[in-house]
């Protein structure tokens, strides 16, 4: 194609000085014109005469500048037109009840535009793009692929639109070359850098582009809409204390309605919330719970699908919550003061890590009372808060040398008992008040007890053995967490060989079906003939108890110390006990890790499963079950369990892919020394419909985008007449020819002229 | 002598039968968690107040849980081995007493930094005397930077068992106890009131010694302190615990901030 330009050129041969010397010489002829005619009173007649002189001064010096006509035949380029059509998923929205999509409506635009089209067509590139995470290139028809996106796994849409990385990546793609405009056809829905305005940045990157960008926004308001579009919860939780979840909640043209909003645990309801759906400011409902146990656990968000709603799915959003803890609470409970308690007391408050609240007797039934109760420091036992209201918010109970029959406790042992079976931790340390002299045989908290418990008597020689012993440990449990109490296992071993001997013990029956016996005195039986437990401990429920059947531990810690030795052997048992009781995670034999909490759909997620042997060191060959199942889903959908064996490193690895967003759990089994070990990860896989969490329709971002670049901004299917591209720009001159303007007499005539026309009227005004 | 009636005369037996099988006991094993204290004997072995330990282990027997062995060991910083089996120690003087060897110095500090208690009982009814002197100098040996220093009213072994206003003995010397403080805990306690004298009784029920000014009220209340420094050895700051705090200071009239 071919075009003529003209151009207006100075052909004189100045160098830019002499011109600029010209310039001076004549503004200097026209300042003393006008100071000459100063004398002049009537300002009419002095302006004229001024306008004339800087007529003839001004002719003068086009003459001397010479000008001239530069007239060229060029031969124009072809430039681009990039036409952008947003295919994200909210594309599939109709913003009215039955009205079309904006995809439609987006379709039928560019039907319209096509005379437009055709027109660039002739001088420019049309280049079609869609773009919704990432801009790609289509044909002609760039909505012609057929839709389906608004579930989780329908259609091939885009799940974000970004539209400043779409507009980046065209600035990119024609570096170099001659872009002419663009157009971008969207519902200004943004989840990219740009959002829901420019910002200073944002406007750069448009000026920066060189070409008009043209905005047609293929919304409309109207979207009924109401979408949990984030959260503003942490993911982490300490175990019984307050955690406020915080759902941000966006309603569009609900008409403000009621809505229950609904927090569920697991599939269970918590707590609800009734909002109103407002248009507007997003809105924050926070919910306040109190996490029970440490684990993690699955928990959503949701408001029910309100009639004439255009998306159901962005209803809910879930999120999974670990729950850690903080302290480890534990209850100390004695029937009297010792030196077994002092010790144990002083070992429970060094521990950074224990919450600890203690209770003493010190004083019982049958003591004589010689004060009044004002000049005592003794407080009631709060034997109904401790044993019913509060229970649950332990970790472990110690009841050391405790009897619970003067104090009225009777009643809440079945609690107790269901505190262990809830997961909790119980120990029941010796003592003259403890197991069978305690009256704890047949009672729920007896039936929990690792140990037999003896029948009671009034021999005392029958419940209670006097003397120093040694325990031993039994065979094939030194490596056992609570028998761990050198820095390796033979320094441990040692050290059991060492310790101080104990001194008492309370007789015990043998150890219960499922306890495991962990050392036993040297000497004495057990009813069956066994070698009677000392220190047992047991899984009972969901969780464990541990029975020493001795209440001078304490020598370990302070008669140790007499021949230069420590408390160290002391201080590793009874954390390791502690660490077994609330049970440690780090204690599992079984454990399986998930490395992040949360994985996009389509994602493999790598799952590593540990074995462990008793004595805590890596299992290799053991036959790891994993199975893994969606939440709230009745089914496993069909992912059926696999098996991995662990290799040397007691270490085995697989990758799962989740089919379809949620929360998922793994769960890891395994048989280790003839006892099934289980432990268990939860983790999210996102919704691929986080493009719908504002799905509502936004026509500022397009306008101002259009504004900032100099193209224009139109609505719906309305004409794209006003969208101009930048002209080619000139592949080559084909002919040129220039015209010398100041080469002739008109131009001197025209200067003779004027200087004429003043001289006539200076003389007419007397000047002459 | 003190006056007598016949319930004391009765008292006096029983204390008498108990301090013999008392007596009797010492060698023999206990039955868990039975606490034994130890009468620590330093220098020339002299003991102003053999008898105060005993009454004191039978009133603690009689009023409070714990299970109290009622006759005390006797031991000596060279019987280490023996000594670290008794928490407790009770050193009570009415004289000077030749400084213990360093060996002997570093077995204490050892006891007492592993969760031992001494309870220091001055029985020489005067400030500043020779006993005075040498648990001063056995202090300052035993510790490098800590030294004795007052007790506060509102320390937790004025309240470890009875709320106690002061700390009384068979006299009163000194306002208030005295205690080395090591790793928040009160590891030498010290008192030059005489509780032993307060305490002690002999075989027939009989107070060894008078209480001067505040006669049997007062002896009432040394052995309270008495009550409150075992209690105090065996729970340490148990009733500084928050579930107790309310409880006691209504009792003392503060207010409890809402």
């Amino acid at each position: 194609m071919t075009a003529r330009e003209w151009a207006l050129v100075w052909g004189g041969p100045w160098s830019r000085a002499g011109i600029a010397l010209a310039v001076l010489a004549t503004i200097a002829a026209l300042a003393i014109s006008a100071w000459t005619y100063r004398r002049l009173r009537r300002p009419w007649p002095r302006a004229l005469l001024i306008a004339l002189r800087a007529l003839a001064l001004g002719g003068a010096l086009l003459l001397f500048l010479q000008p001239a006509l530069d007239l060229r035949k060029v031969r124009l380029g072809r430039n681009h037109v990039a036409v952008l059509v947003d295919d994200s998923r909210s594309m599939e929205l109709s913003d009215q009840p039955g009205g079309p999509t904006r995809r439609e409506r987006a379709r039928e635009a560019l039907r319209r535009a096509a005379p437009l089209l055709d027109t660039w067509r002739r001088s420019r590139q049309v280049d079609f793009y869609t773009f919704s995470d990432a801009l790609r290139p289509a044909g002609d028809e760039p909505l012609a692929g057929a839709p389906g996106c608004l579930t989780p796994r329908g259609g091939t849409c885009g799940d974000a639109t970004r539209i400043g990385e779409a507009l980046e990546s065209v600035a990119r793609r024609y570096d170099g070359r001659d872009l002419g405009g663009i157009v971008l056809v969207s519902d200004g829905v943004d989840n990219g850098r740009f959002g829901r305005a420019l910002d200073a940045a944002g406007r750069a990157q448009v000026e920066r582009l060189g070409a008009p960008v043209h905005a047609a926004w293929v919304g409309r308001p109207g979207l009924r809409d109401v979408a949990v579009s984030a959260m503003a919860s942490g993911d982490f939780a300490f175990v019984r204390t307050v955690f406020r979840v915080e759902a941000i909640v966006r309603a569009a043209d609900m008409g403000g309605r009621k809505a229950e909003v609904v927090l569920r645990r697991e599939g269970q309801v918590l707590q609800t919330r009734v909002i109103e759906l407002r248009a507007g400011e997003p809105l924050m409902v926070s919910f306040d719970i109190v996490p029970e146990r440490v684990g993690e656990a699955y928990y959503e968000v949701a408001i029910p699908v309100q009639p004439d709603e255009a998306i159901g799915e962005n209803n809910a959003r879930g999120f999974v919550l670990r729950t850690l803890r903080d302290k480890l609470r534990v209850l100390h409970v004695c029937g009297r003061p010792s030196w077994d308690v002092l010790f144990l007391r002083r070992l429970l408050e060094r521990n950074p890590n224990v919450d600890l609240i203690s209770f003493f007797i010190l004083r019982t039934p049958t003591d004589l009372q010689l004060a009044p109760q004002s000049e005592l420091s003794l407080i009631p036992f709060p034997t109904r808060e401790l044993f019913e209201q509060e229970i649950k918010s332990f970790d472990l109970v110690l009841l050391q040398d405790f009897n619970f029959a003067p104090y009225g406790i009777a009643p809440y042992l079945a609690q107790m008992r269901g505190f262990v079976d809830a997961g909790g931790g119980l120990a029941m340390i010796g003592g003259a008040l403890a197991f069978t002299q305690g009256d704890w045989g047949g009672t729920p908290v007896g039936d929990a007890l690792p140990v037999d418990l003896l029948p009671k008597t009034a021999d005392p020689s029958r419940m209670f053995s006097t003397g120093e012993f040694r325990p031993r440990t039994a065979a094939g449990a030194n490596d056992h967490p609570l028998l761990r109490i050198g820095a390796t296992r033979e320094e441990s071993a040692k050290l059991w060989r060492t310790l101080p001997p104990l001194e008492g013990a309370n007789l015990v029956g043998g150890a219960r079906g499922g306890a495991t016996v962990l050392a036993v005195h040297p000497t004495l039986r057990a009813p069956d003939g066994a070698p009677m437990p000392v220190l047992a401990v047991r899984s009972v429920g969901a969780g464990r108890t541990l029975a020493l059947a001795s209440g001078s531990s304490w020598r370990w810690a302070f008669t140790a110390a007499a021949g230069g030795g420590d408390a160290r052997a002391y201080d590793r048992f009874w954390e390791g006990a502690l660490r077994w009781l609330a049970q440690d995670p780090e204690l599992r034999q079984v454990r399986v890790d998930v490395a992040r909490p949360t994985w996009a759909a389509g994602e493999d997620v790598p799952v590593v499963a540990r074995a462990l042997s008793r004595d805590y060191r890596p299992a290799p060959g053991v036959a790891v079950t994993l199975a893994w199942r969606r939440l709230g889903a009745a089914e496993t959908e069909g992912v059926a369990p696999v098996v991995r064996e662990t290799g040397e490193s007691g270490e085995a690895v697989i990758a799962l892919r989740p089919d379809r967003p949620g929360a998922w759990r793994v769960t890891a089994s395994a048989t280790i020394d003839g006892r099934v070990h289980t432990d268990e990860e939860t983790f999210l896989v996102e919704s691929p419909l986080r493009e719908l969490e504002d799905p509502e329709a936004r026509a500022a971002l397009l306008r101002e985008i259009a504004q900032a670049s100099g193209g224009r901004f139109v609505e719906g299917s309305a004409s794209w007449a006003g969208f101009a591209a930048r002209p080619p720009r000139v592949a080559a001159i084909e002919s040129r020819r220039q015209v010398e303007l100041w080469d002739g007499p008109w131009a001197f005539l025209g200067i003779v002229g004027v200087l004429a026309l003043e001289w006539a009227l200076r003389r007419r005004l007397g000047f002459a | 002598m003190l006056p007598r009636h016949p319930i004391v005369t009765l008292a006096a037996l029983a204390g008498a039968v108990l301090a013999a099988a008392g007596a009797l006991a010492q060698d023999e094993p206990l039955l868990e968690g039975t606490v034994r204290i130890a009468q620590l004997i330093v220098g020339d072995g002299s003991e102003p107040r053999p008898n105060a330990l005993r009454r004191l282990a039978w009133e603690l027997d009689k009023r409070t849980s714990i299970d109290v062995a009622t006759s005390p060991a006797r031991l000596r910083l060279e019987d280490a081995p023996a000594l670290f089996r008794h928490p407790l120690l009770y050193l009570a003087g009415d004289r000077a007493f030749s400084p213990p060897s360093d060996g002997d110095v570093a077995t204490l500090r050892r006891h007492l930094a592993y969760g031992g208690t001494l309870m220091v009982d001055s029985a020489e009814a005067r400030p500043g005397g020779g006993f005075d002197a040498s648990v001063r100098a056995l202090v300052a040996r035993l510790f490098t930077r800590e030294r004795l220093a007052p007790v506060r009213p509102e320390h937790v072994v004025m309240k470890s068992f009875y709320l106690l206003p002061d700390a009384p003995g068979r006299i009163i010397i000194a306002p208030a106890l005295e205690a080395v403080e090591q790793g928040g805990r009160l590891v030498v306690i010290y008192s030059q009131n005489d509780l032993g004298g307060a305490w002690a009784r002999d075989g027939f029920g009989r107070w060894e010694h008078d209480v001067t000014p505040g006669g049997s009220a007062q002896r009432e209340r040394a052995f309270r302190v008495g009550i409150n420094l075992v209690m105090y050895a065996l729970c340490l700051d148990y009733k500084d615990d928050q579930v107790h705090v309310p409880f006691i200071l209504k009792r003392r009239q503060w207010r409890v901030a809402e």
